[in-house]
């Protein structure tokens, strides 16, 4: 190879090496960014993960309170009505609060979950609240279970 | 330049997922914390996912669900004819004979629908990211013709997203299993998800994945299989008290979560409960329903939808001109891949385990993420991380083999932690490096040792010997150990730390599991007898430092104790060497408690309870002693070894 060809071909290679290395420097600077930003939101969930394992937690106990109370609503007994004030009393310690609409209200997607319509001639009762099914619940503002409804629906 | 993310854009829910440091990462909704998001949008409130599908019965003409199966189509399309009837929304013919959506007396095109979708996931990203997020990849069925990958794309560019690459869904799940890196040429991709059923054989060659063949059912998914559970469970509670829950909304929701939630379980468990109290009425009278559910039993009401799937894959297969057999990889998406009877009759199928273990939700989002970080120049071979696959560490007193690099860990890493000598005068240090999960250094595979001389003379546990273990990516150990004092360093380098055969680490971590109650044992012993060590030394000192200051009881006393502890130490056991070490450490005490005593003042002596090579540490009781003793005023000169303030 001559002298001048050798030259192209080094300085070739030096751009293709600075090129190189200029995509190994923006790839570390990425990883290094990814980590750091990977322990800003390790330390953010942190804080979260209480809430989480406790909203978890008491979805599952929920139910049961939905049974004691329909299971009050048949027997009226005192027993019951103690367990079932011990249970509420239990959740608002935890900062969690029931989300109880009534009928006659205006039905709202981010409390409530509309799971049947009855139909309705009366423009002003379209999108109105007829029965409440199941009560919702929040822990702060997050809703954690959204109340089931039924709703008013005007015929078209 | 800001990342791509992927995303399956799917009927039933969609998946937005991004690489971080290599690896895949699934964004969750910001709303609902939920991986997916429903693909649901009101066109007139404008909402879109969960909070969309909460009024969707309310609301059913203004929202619109499964939109992905109207992109790209004309009206006259047999599946935008089937689609009407399952949907209450208008979809009309649009520009050019296309199928469109009239809502609230305007149309909209399924792309700017699907755009609503797409933004939400784009939102979702940029909070998550902390920064903005203006391109994608996103996935299509791999029969989607040009026109319907063309309506996808401009979904994207509606909603911001300058798309990338579209890419089959199939591809990209075989991307999330990697398999473009292994030498699997023939691929079957089983997709069993919320409403369709797609079937997919891929074949590799060059780095790239060609579709063979496509088959499926555009109206079989989970959904269906939701409906036979909550059929059963409906006609078994009607046969008992004759009544239909399906008729009443609210228990037939209460059924269909019950359905849902037996459907998980059995997944698991082989039989469980439905337990559903007060679920209605009957002559004023409570109706409770109550029964057991085996997975027998389920997998009896569900098999003939399984069984539906069956056909479309043979005909896959004939079509790609295969023979099942010849099938080199199978992979599950979608979340019925769960269910173990699916598995079981694939599995039977193709005569093959199938891959499962990435979240079948998922994985379509998860290799969209992947095509979306090669295109972005993240991921790249050599940035692929490896870990180390056992616990590399150094020897230390007793035998006793000190973790550095815990297994598991990703590399490149490095460890330093500082040691020092277990005998008076010693002058050189033994570094020996192992590696396994066993306690004790003997049981574990030996990769190297050398010696780090030359440390001046001093008290056991007063030299400080740093040690750093340096393992890189490509598996090289280095080993360095310095001397703190003199500088004086040495080191070894050990290659092939990293890249053990999976027998190998199998068979380490089933050694330290078969022998970890005789290993536990062992190493308590050795703690024990660390401890005793430390403590003859601490009396023995003690006792030289007390001279003749020291009653002569005590001493003879704390002497005797000391022969019987040392006379024990290479043999006794565990519960020996700590009464004894327990019992000389309370004796000792007696030597400052006496000394101080003597001195006119009051006082306690710190009693260290064998800390090994640390130094005594001073109690708070000691604190308040030494202040008594300063407020005293005592003119007693400060004897070496006292705690001064």
């Amino acid at each position: 190879m001559t002298t001048k060809n050798q030259k192209i071909k080094d300085s070739k290679t030096q751009i293709v090496d600075s090129e190189e290395l200029g995509n190994m420097k923006n790839q570390l600077a990425r990883a290094m960014a990814d980590y750091a930003n990977l322990v800003k939101r390790t330390d953010e969930e942190r804080g979260t993960m209480y809430k989480l394992t406790s909203i978890s937690y008491v979805l599952k106990l929920l139910p049961i309170l939905d049974n004691l109370r329909e299971a009050q609503k048949h027997l009226s007994d005192t027993g019951i009505a103690i367990i079932v004030g011990q249970l509420e009393a239990i959740l608002k310690e935890d900062g969690f609060s029931e989300i109880k609409p009534q009928a006659g209200e205006m039905f709202n997607e981010t409390l409530h979950e509309a799971i049947d319509t009855l139909e309705t001639e009366v423009e002003k009762d379209n999108n109105i609240i007829s029965e409440v099914c199941l009560t919702g619940w929040k822990m702060g503002d997050e809703v954690v279970r959204f109340a089931k409804v039924k709703v008013f629906n005007k015929k078209i | 330049m800001s990342k791509i993310i992927g995303i399956d854009l799917g009927t039933t829910n969609s998946c937005v997922a991004v690489m971080e440091g290599g690896s895949p990462k699934v964004i969750s909704a910001s709303d609902t914390g939920k991986n997916t998001t429903p693909s649901v949008v009101e066109m007139v409130k404008n909402l879109v996912g969960d909070v969309a599908k909460r009024q969707m019965i309310l609301n059913a003409v203004n929202t619109i669900s499964s939109v992905k199966r109207l992109m790209g189509r004309r009206f006259e399309d047999k599946e935008v004819t089937r689609t009407q009837k399952m949907v209450s929304y208008k979809i009309i013919s649009g520009k050019s004979g296309m199928a469109d959506v009239e809502i609230d007396g305007k149309t909209y095109t399924p792309q700017e629908i699907s755009a609503r979708v797409l933004m939400k996931l784009k939102k979702d990203a940029e909070k998550y990211l902390g920064e903005s997020v203006d391109r994608a990849v996103i996935t299509v069925p791999a029969y989607f013709d040009d026109s319907q990958r063309q309506a996808t794309k401009q979904a994207g560019e509606i909603a911001g997203l300058k798309v990338e690459r579209i890419i089959n869904e199939p591809t990209a799940a075989a991307l999330a299993y990697g398999l473009d890196k292994k030498n699997a040429e023939k691929i079957a991709v089983y997709d069993l998800g919320g409403g369709t059923f797609d079937i997919s054989i891929l074949e590799l060659g060059d780095g790239v994945f060609e579709v063979k063949a496509t088959n499926g059912d555009t109206h079989l998914g989970g959904d269906d299989f939701d409906e036979k559970i909550v059929d059963y469970i409906a006609e078994e509670f009607k046969k008992e008290n004759s009544m239909d829950l399906r008729l009443d909304k609210q228990a037939l929701q209460r059924v269909r979560d019950a359905a849902e939630k037996a459907k998980i379980e059995l997944s698991a468990a082989e039989e469980i409960e439905i337990n559903q109290p007060y679920i209605t009425q009957k002559d004023g009278q409570p109706l409770h329903l109550t029964m057991k559910l085996t997975r027998a039993k389920l997998e009896s009401i569900v098999d003939e939808l399984i069984q539906k799937t069956i056909k479309p894959v043979e005909s896959c297969l004939k079509d790609a001109g295969l023979k099942a057999g010849d099938i080199n990889e199978v992979i599950m998406v979608g979340g019925m891949t769960r269910m173990p009877k699916v598995v079981e009759e694939v599995k039977k199928f193709f005569g093959k385990e199938p891959n499962k273990s990435v979240n079948p939700d998922e994985v379509v989002a998860v290799g969209a993420a992947i095509q979306a970080g090669v295109l972005a120049g993240d991921v790249k071979d050599i940035l692929l991380l490896d870990v180390t696959p056992l616990t590399l560490a150094i020897e230390t007193m007793g035998g006793v083999a000190t973790p550095m690099i815990p297994r598991n860990t990703t590399v490149p890493t490095s460890k330093t932690e500082v040691f020092s000598t277990a005998a008076d005068n010693q002058t050189q240090v033994e570094i020996h490096i192992t590696q396994g999960e066993r306690p004790l250094s003997n049981d574990n595979k030996a990769l190297g040792r050398f010696v780090l001389d030359g440390i001046p003379p001093s008290p056991r546990g007063v030299p400080q010997i740093e040690v750093m273990f340096d393992l890189d990516a490509n598996g090289i150990l280095t080993v360095t150990a310095k001397d703190k004092a003199t500088g004086k360093t040495q080191n070894i380098k050990i290659t092939g730390s990293v890249g053990l055969t999976d027998e190998e680490v199998k068979k380490a971590q089933e050694d330290a599991e078969k022998n970890k109650a005789e290993d536990e044992k062992k190493a308590e012993t050795i703690k024990a007898k660390n401890t005793a060590d430390a403590t003859v030394v601490m009396a023995e000192k003690a006792i030289k430092d007390a001279g003749d200051k020291a009653p002569k009881d005590v001493v003879e006393k704390v002497q005797e104790k000391t022969k019987a502890l040392k006379d024990i130490l290479e043999t006794g056991t565990k519960e020996d060497l700590e009464a004894k070490t327990k019992d000389l450490s309370e004796t000792l005490s007696e030597v400052g408690q006496a000394m101080y005593q003597n001195q006119g003042g009051q006082g306690q002596g710190t009693a260290n309870s064998g800390q090994g090579t640390e130094e005594p540490t001073v109690t708070a009781s000691d604190a308040e002693s030494s202040q008594e003793k300063k407020d005293k005023k005592s003119d007693a000169k400060v004897e070496e070894g006292e705690v001064v303030e």
